[in-house]
């Protein structure tokens, strides 16, 4: 069942009333039930792999919590790690490990014909693996203290808002809400449905009507001309923008309908003005995690090659990203690109900054180039990501530098601007009003007006037209 | 804030709302005005002028119906040059509105035949979705003829001949052995509730509404709206109707049997293209009289249904897909110079000339 089906829209209605009928002792066994209900409607296999990690993770992290050794801390950690990790390989990346192995052995002059497994992907496995971990890391970095039950762990384990495509919450912020007494507060619903509609209206009209467009000239990008693949380019970029955040503003609204308040996960990511800016907006609750538990304790482990440390460790950093996000080489490349980025930043400081004081570029000129600049490169390593592979980057950008242009790139223009205006007016209220859920901030009066327009547009297209999967759902 | 200051700010909120939506609606391609209309002569036809763009799994076009109402280059009513002229008919797959007008099939098979003839060549794409083979002659009578063709190619599937009308348009009766405009679809509550739509469709915001309202009228409520949880009544089985198929023979016969007068009394020549094999009781007829058909479907047949009809961006089978536009073109391209050039009217006299 997908967040912007109609059907969602009314069993959630329904689920908060029953949720807040209930007595509090007994939400969160309905949240347990939620989850797990919600979770099978996409395939109820999937269920026995998430309950079993559940149950394993629990374990792991209470023996952890009360081991008084550093050391058998330590293998506890190493435990969970080679659970959780073995079936996030097994089912993720076992095909993409035995296809490249096949390759390689061409490239070698072997003959080795590994044959693939017919393996069912579960559905959000590396973000409620990744969120589980959480639960072991903050317990062997002591951010948690208190004991939770096994229901409650399991609620957070499966937590049906952010399940399937994040954000990543951390143990320690997300348990002890669901530890506490969660009463009802109407400006929870009133916050709720503010990010419910704002990511609605982001994921259905502006990144499905980019979407369709995208996949066509993306799939047979021989049939189109230069100015077309080059905005077809650009609209992925606010594409899967618009699909993330959308996604994300939906998973902490209804989030919020229950009581829980869930990590932001983007904060207008293409007004960063650098590369390391924009991991700090874009898909936050990842890249914190990769930062806390992964990048930090590299760039301790490398900390005796100085700058050579640092950018090794970025460089491993992104890739992982990148693997984290799809086994496939353009993900791969995709995180090598924003690792090469990030360390030519790192090597180029004291040149860029001498170069700029010797132009003389300043104040707000000086931040709008590095933010079109950022914007630039992000768009690029994303277009990367996009295809299938060098071939098609390769073909794609003959085709660009054709320089051809068309009557219809006019069109495709028409498109991006129109793309451009609408995600351009949600980023600024969000950053005129310092919240995601801007609408509620408005005067009543406006407020209901652009409720009652915006709905009646999601309704429409809910109705009419073909909807595109949540992009971020795949990984 | 006073009552009446809210109500205000209320309204112009929403107007200054619904502006912007419309603008974005067009603009972004997620609905335009529609660009086909029920026309009291013809039934569903395009709207002359209209932007048309279409994203789905099954395509992507952007376009324009040109001045004269079809889709493709402005070749006017009356004839200036030469060239020869050819007009299409058929389906959705005829008006080709799934890929780039540089790609579809019609314009491919113009700029091949003018190639292979060394003569200029202009191709009227008057095919339209949904339409069927007594559709097909209801466009040629009422509308095709006025711009004059030399050759006019029904493009037929085994479907245009059989089905039910799936568009609003003059359904055809038999009356004293000779063919009758029947026009029952402009009283019908169909034609009722889209005429009562007109207005709405002249806006994207509102041609949202129609297509909600459609998904209402047409019973695909509950399955969008119930989505996975959704289950499909068991079908009856319906005996299939054999008074149906009986009477689209006659009818169907009937065209052929009008088509084949003109081709011998008129400066037209009327082809038939089967893109599909057609049922043997129609190719036995058109063979009885010696109708010219090109069976296209057999040149066809070295490439696999999903060669032909499989989308790339959403893997999914459909309408043809680009590579097939340009194999549909070039191949009849093939057929139809092989069949002018050995055709004693026309070609020779437009040489001529």
């Amino acid at each position: 069942m997908q967040f912007f089906s109609i059907i969602f829209i009314i069993l959630i209605v329904v689920s908060v009333a029953i949720y807040y009928l209930a007595p509090t002792k007994y939400r969160n066994i309905i949240l347990l039930l939620y989850n797990y209900l919600f979770y099978s409607t996409f395939d109820y296999r999937m269920t026995v792999l998430l309950f079993s990690l559940t149950s394993i993770n629990f374990l792991i992290g209470n023996k952890l919590q009360s081991a008084k050794n550093d050391k058998v801390k330590y293998y506890f950690v190493v435990a969970a790690l080679v659970v959780n990790l073995t079936a996030l390989w097994f089912f993720k990346y076992f095909n993409f490990f035995i296809d490249s192995l096949n390759d390689f052995a061409v490239i070698l002059g072997l003959e080795i014909h590994l044959s693939t497994l017919n393996i069912l992907l579960p559905l959000g496995i590396s973000y409620y693996i990744f969120q589980t971990l959480t639960y072991i890391f903050d317990h062997y970095y002591e951010t948690i203290k208190e004991k939770y039950t096994f229901l409650e762990y399991a609620a957070f384990a499966s937590f049906f808002p952010t399940i399937v495509s994040g954000p990543i919450e951390r143990a320690s912020k997300l348990l002890p809400q669901i530890k506490q007494e969660r009463k009802f507060v109407s400006s929870n619903i009133e916050e709720g449905f503010a990010l419910i509609t704002i990511g609605m209206f982001r994921k259905l009209i502006i990144a499905d009507a980019c979407g369709v467009l995208v996949d066509h000239v993306f799939a047979e990008p021989n049939y189109f001309l230069s100015g077309e693949v080059l905005i077809a380019i650009f609209l992925y970029a606010f594409q899967i923008y618009n699909d993330f955040a959308g996604y994300s503003s939906i998973a902490r609204g209804v989030a919020k309908l229950f009581g829980f308040n869930i990590i932001e996960n983007f904060k207008q990511p293409f007004f960063a003005d650098s590369i390391a800016d924009f991991w700090r907006r874009w898909h936050i609750s990842l890249s914190f995690w990769m930062r806390d538990y992964l990048f930090y304790p590299m760039q301790f482990k490398f900390r005796s090659l100085g700058k050579w440390g640092n950018i090794l460790a970025v460089m491993i950093l992104f890739i992982v990203i990148g693997i984290w996000h799809n086994p496939s080489w353009s993900f791969v490349m995709w995180g090598f690109l924003q690792g090469l980025y990030i360390s030519f930043s790192i090597l180029t400081l004291n040149l860029r900054n001498s170069f700029i004081k010797s132009i003389k570029l300043s104040g707000k000129l000086l931040i709008g180039t590095r933010i079109l600049i950022t914007f630039l490169l992000t768009v690029f390593a994303l277009f990367v990501e996009r295809t299938h592979g060098i071939q098609d980057v390769y073909v794609m950008l003959s085709i660009i530098f054709d320089w051809s242009w068309s009557e219809i790139a006019v069109r495709f223009l028409l498109i991006l601007l129109s793309t451009l205006s609408a995600t351009l007016i949600i980023d600024l209220l969000e950053i005129k009003f310092k919240s995601e859920a801007f609408l509620m901030k408005f005067i009543p009066p406006v407020k209901y007006a652009v409720s009652i327009v915006i709905w009646l547009i999601i309704i429409l297209y809910m109705l009419t037209a073909q909807k595109l999967p949540f992009i971020y759902a795949q990984f | 804030m006073l009552p009446l200051k809210n109500i205000v700010l209320f309204v112009v909120t929403i107007l200054a709302l619904l502006l912007y939506i419309e603008i974005y609606l067009r603009w972004s391609g997620v609905s335009n005005p529609s660009y086909v209309y029920d026309n009291d002569i013809v039934g569903r036809t395009h709207n002359k002028d209209y932007n048309i763009i279409i994203t789905g799994a099954e395509g992507f076009c952007i376009d324009k119906v040109n001045k004269y109402g079809y889709v493709g280059p402005d070749y006017p009513k009356e004839r200036n040059t030469s060239a020869i002229r050819i007009a299409l008919l058929g389906s959705s797959y005829i008006e080709g509105l799934q890929v780039f007008r540089r790609n579809r099939f019609s314009t491919i098979f113009e700029q091949e035949l003018t190639k292979k003839l060394n003569h200029p060549v202009e191709v009227l794409n008057f095919g339209i979705g949904g339409d069927d083979f007594r559709g097909m002659y209801t466009r040629y009578q009422k509308l095709v003829k006025a711009y004059n063709p030399d050759y006019v190619l029904f493009i037929i599937q085994g479907e245009s001949l059989l089905r039910r009308k799936t568009i609003p348009s003059p359904d055809l009766m038999i009356e004293n052995d000779s063919l009758v405009f029947n026009y029952d679809f402009l009283k019908s509550s169909e034609s009722g509730v889209r005429h009562r739509f007109r207005l709405l469709r002249e806006f994207g915001l509102g041609n949202l509404v129609k297509e909600a309202f459609e998904v209402y009228y047409t019973g695909r409520l509950p399955k969008i709206v119930l989505d996975n949880f959704y289950i499909e009544p068991e079908k009856n089985n319906v005996k299939k109707n054999n008074n149906d198929s009986t009477k689209f023979y006659e009818l169907n016969s009937k065209i052929v049997e009008s088509l084949f007068k003109e081709n011998k009394n008129s400066r037209f020549t009327n082809l038939i293209i089967e893109m599909e094999e057609i049922p043997t009781i129609y190719s036995t007829l058109l063979d009885s009289i010696n109708f010219p058909r090109i069976l296209l479907y057999q040149d066809l047949k070295q490439y696999k249904p999903e060669d032909l009809n499989f989308w790339r961006a959403s893997g999914i089978m459909g309408h043809w897909n680009n590579f097939a536009h340009r194999v549909v073109g070039e191949t009849l391209a093939d057929e139809i110079s092989t069949f002018i050039s050995t055709d004693s009217g026309h070609f020779k006299t437009a040489k001529k000339d």
